[in-house]
């Protein structure tokens, strides 16, 4: 009975973190419900409209790179006002060749090619060489929608603005973790503008985030030897008082890992570069910082850790389940399936079912999916996504939890027990 | 060119400390009516459990007086101790129903569990007289099990195999399966176990011959068939 009572005392404990976090971001909502989507205007025949330069570092992206600056291309922006850079860097197929085609037909393009060293040496390469008021970083495997910078551009009316950031989704999702991801990505586009309210967003992503050049020349660049560049960057932006804002509605597509390995090793390198990051500037938990200091980080933790308890939890309480159907499995063998279904009853079905929903623990499961089921379809409003998103739903309701946790719990064992992360060669 | 000033006084990350107040009293006027939704539910489970209780003690009372009237004259009553067989059965998964809910070791389900097994014996025995007296040829397992912490996992793997066997046989053969937990304090599972010479458990009596220790599934598909 103690056990349950742990259990039952730690459930609720997170349901009311997470009622408590949801419902601060709704009302954030709310306060500033004229200004979500609403990107400032601006006239792209000013004069005064901000040049930018737009570097797309790349790795081993020959598949890839003509569709990326392809949309570059297509950017609805004064070209005369557009420079763009493509940095391979040092790579092994043909994404030079590919790069130099598109820059034969577009004099704007600039492409440069130098020894490996990583994504942020191969950015500060381009932003050292840039000479535009902004620098726009995009990953080469990332497609930007048409309006999407004359939509962030207007934020640098703000002289406090340093970085605009975009809205990420996951181009074309295909299969389970491609949809699963999907979910995930248009979660964060609701909450990304939230932050950006709140002024504590803590990362300015790869694809499409805007910079003035200005503070790279006074804080230096990329730190190259960073797992996340793009979460140091934004932190030490925030470390010196700047804001970071949010387009909702600026859409950066971008190619998500589409295999359990290939996730896991994105996420090891996300979450543990994100905890690092976080120690290296343990001065922004100073709630001289506003809602960065005292909300933003602290729920990232308090989120991560929640996560890990309840998938462990869950895993032992429910372990008796799987062991129970392997034993049974062990002695009965395939037969279990078999002579299970054709004795099968629906009054089975039906007490099963009467089981779970009067369970009051199914109470805090429903309210969550109708909090979610909200955020996705906000998000998708406000972005003006209107791809089909049921699967990915479904997919992200039984199954995100369970990863989430197994993601953070994988990095810091793995990390634990010695492995490397990062990449062998200096990927991307 | 876009002005910029270094800027380094963070007048606008003021925390909005009535927003914080505001936010709590929702999540916890919520949560609260949550949690009294959530009572509500588990009492009304709760009074299930209790009647499911009290069904389970007017059953047994009937299905005893039931057997004592198919006694009378067995041969007449193969049908009614057959269908009695099947109304102890469900007896018997209101119990595991019960045991879910409340626990295997809950004293309320010790206490259920006895008249029930007085009743299972009972009925192994009407069905014994029958098979001697009127010609029937119904295969009857005595399984005796444990939930004891020593005992239980070979116990459920036993179950598992005497369902499957059961399901298996469902259509060839009248298979009757009396669970008798050997830790419920009664003098009639004693003296049952003794008579039998039961010495491990789990063990089964088929047809009044003792097999000690776990039965897999091949054994026992093997001892039915030859029966």
């Amino acid at each position: 009975m103690e056990e349950i009572t742990i259990y039952y005392f730690l459930i609720y404990l997170i349901s009311y973190f997470g009622l408590f976090t949801t419902l601060f971001f709704f009302m954030t909502l709310f306060e500033y419900k004229k200004n979500i989507k609403d990107d400032p205007e601006v006239d792209l025949k000013d004069p005064k409209l901000p040049s930018a330069t737009i570097i797309i570092p790349a790795f081993n992206e020959e598949k890839a790179i003509a569709r990326t600056i392809e949309s570059v291309l297509q950017l609805n922006y004064p070209k005369n006002k557009l420079e763009i850079m493509i940095i391979d860097d040092g790579s092994t197929d043909n994404t030079y060749a590919e790069a130099k085609k598109m820059a034969i037909k577009n004099p704007h393009i600039k492409v440069f090619r130098k020894e490996n060293g990583g994504k942020g040496q191969a950015l500060n390469f381009g932003i050292a060489r840039a000479k535009n008021e902004l620098i726009i970083s995009l990953d080469a495997d990332s497609f930007v929608s048409k309006d999407a910078l004359k939509k962030m551009v207007g934020y640098f009316k703000d002289s406090k603005v340093m970085a605009v950031t975009p809205s990420m989704t996951i181009f074309e999702p295909k299969g389970f973790f491609q949809n699963l991801q999907y979910a995930e990505y248009t979660l964060g586009i609701f909450l990304k503008k939230i932050f950006g309210l709140m002024n504590c967003i803590h990362v300015t992503p790869g694809p499409f985030s805007v910079y003035r050049k200005w503070f790279f020349d006074k804080y230096g660049g990329y730190e190259t030897n960073n797992l996340t560049e793009d979460i140091e960057i934004a932190l030490r932006i925030q470390k010196y008082g700047y804001k970071i804002e949010n387009s909702i509605s600026s859409l950066v597509y971008t190619i998500a890992p589409n295999t359990f390995m290939g996730l896991l090793k994105q996420r090891i390198r996300w979450y543990y570069g994100f905890t690092q990051n976080v120690l290296n500037y343990k001065e922004l938990f100073n709630p001289k910082y506003g809602y960065l200091a005292v909300l933003m980080l602290p729920i990232a933790f308090i989120s991560v850790l929640f996560s890990i308890l309840i998938f462990l939890y869950f895993v032992y309480q429910n372990i008796h389940y799987f062991i129970d159907r392997i034993v049974q499995f062990s002695v009965i063998g395939n037969s279990l399936f078999i002579v299970e279904f054709k004795n099968f009853k629906l009054s089975y079905l039906w007490d099963s079912f009467v089981n779970t929903f009067t369970n009051p623990l199914i109470l805090i499961v429903l309210v969550s999916v109708v909090f979610t089921l909200s955020i996705l379809i906000i998000a998708k409003k406000k972005s003006g996504d209107k791809r089909n998103m049921i699967l990915a739903t479904i997919y992200f309701f039984f199954t995100y939890w369970f990863f989430y946790a197994l993601w953070w719990i994988y990095a810091f064992v793995y990390k634990g027990l010695g492995g490397k992360i990062g990449w062998g060669k200096r990927k991307h | 060119m876009i002005k910029h000033e270094i800027y380094s006084h963070y007048p606008e990350r003021r925390i909005n400390v009535t927003k914080y107040v505001a936010v709590f009293s929702m999540a916890t006027l919520i949560f609260i009516i949550g949690i009294i939704f959530g009572q509500a539910l588990i009492s009304s489970k709760q009074s299930t459990i209790v009647s499911t209780q009290k069904e389970i003690s007017l059953e047994l009372a009937d299905l005893e007086l039931q057997t004592e009237f198919i006694q009378r004259s067995p041969c007449n009553a193969t049908t009614a101790l057959n269908n009695l067989g099947e109304k102890i059965d469900k007896l018997g998964t209101k119990i595991i129903f019960l045991e879910n809910q409340i626990g295997k070791n809950d004293p309320t389900i010790l206490e259920l569990k006895k008249p029930y097994t007085l009743l299972m014996i009972r009925h192994y025995m009407l069905s014994e007289i029958i098979n001697a007296q009127c010609g029937t040829n119904n295969t009857l397992i005595i399984f005796v099990y444990s939930n004891k912490q020593e005992y239980i996992s070979d116990s459920e793997k036993q179950g598992y195999v005497i369902d499957y066997v059961k399901k298996k046989f469902l259509n060839t053969k009248l298979i009757n399966v009396y669970s008798i937990a050997a830790d419920i304090e009664l003098e009639m599972t004693q003296t049952l176990l003794q008579f039998y010479n039961v010495n491990k458990i789990p063990s089964l009596i088929i047809n009044e011959k003792l097999y000690s220790g776990f039965q897999d599934k091949d054994t026992l598909e093997g001892i039915l068939e030859s029966i």
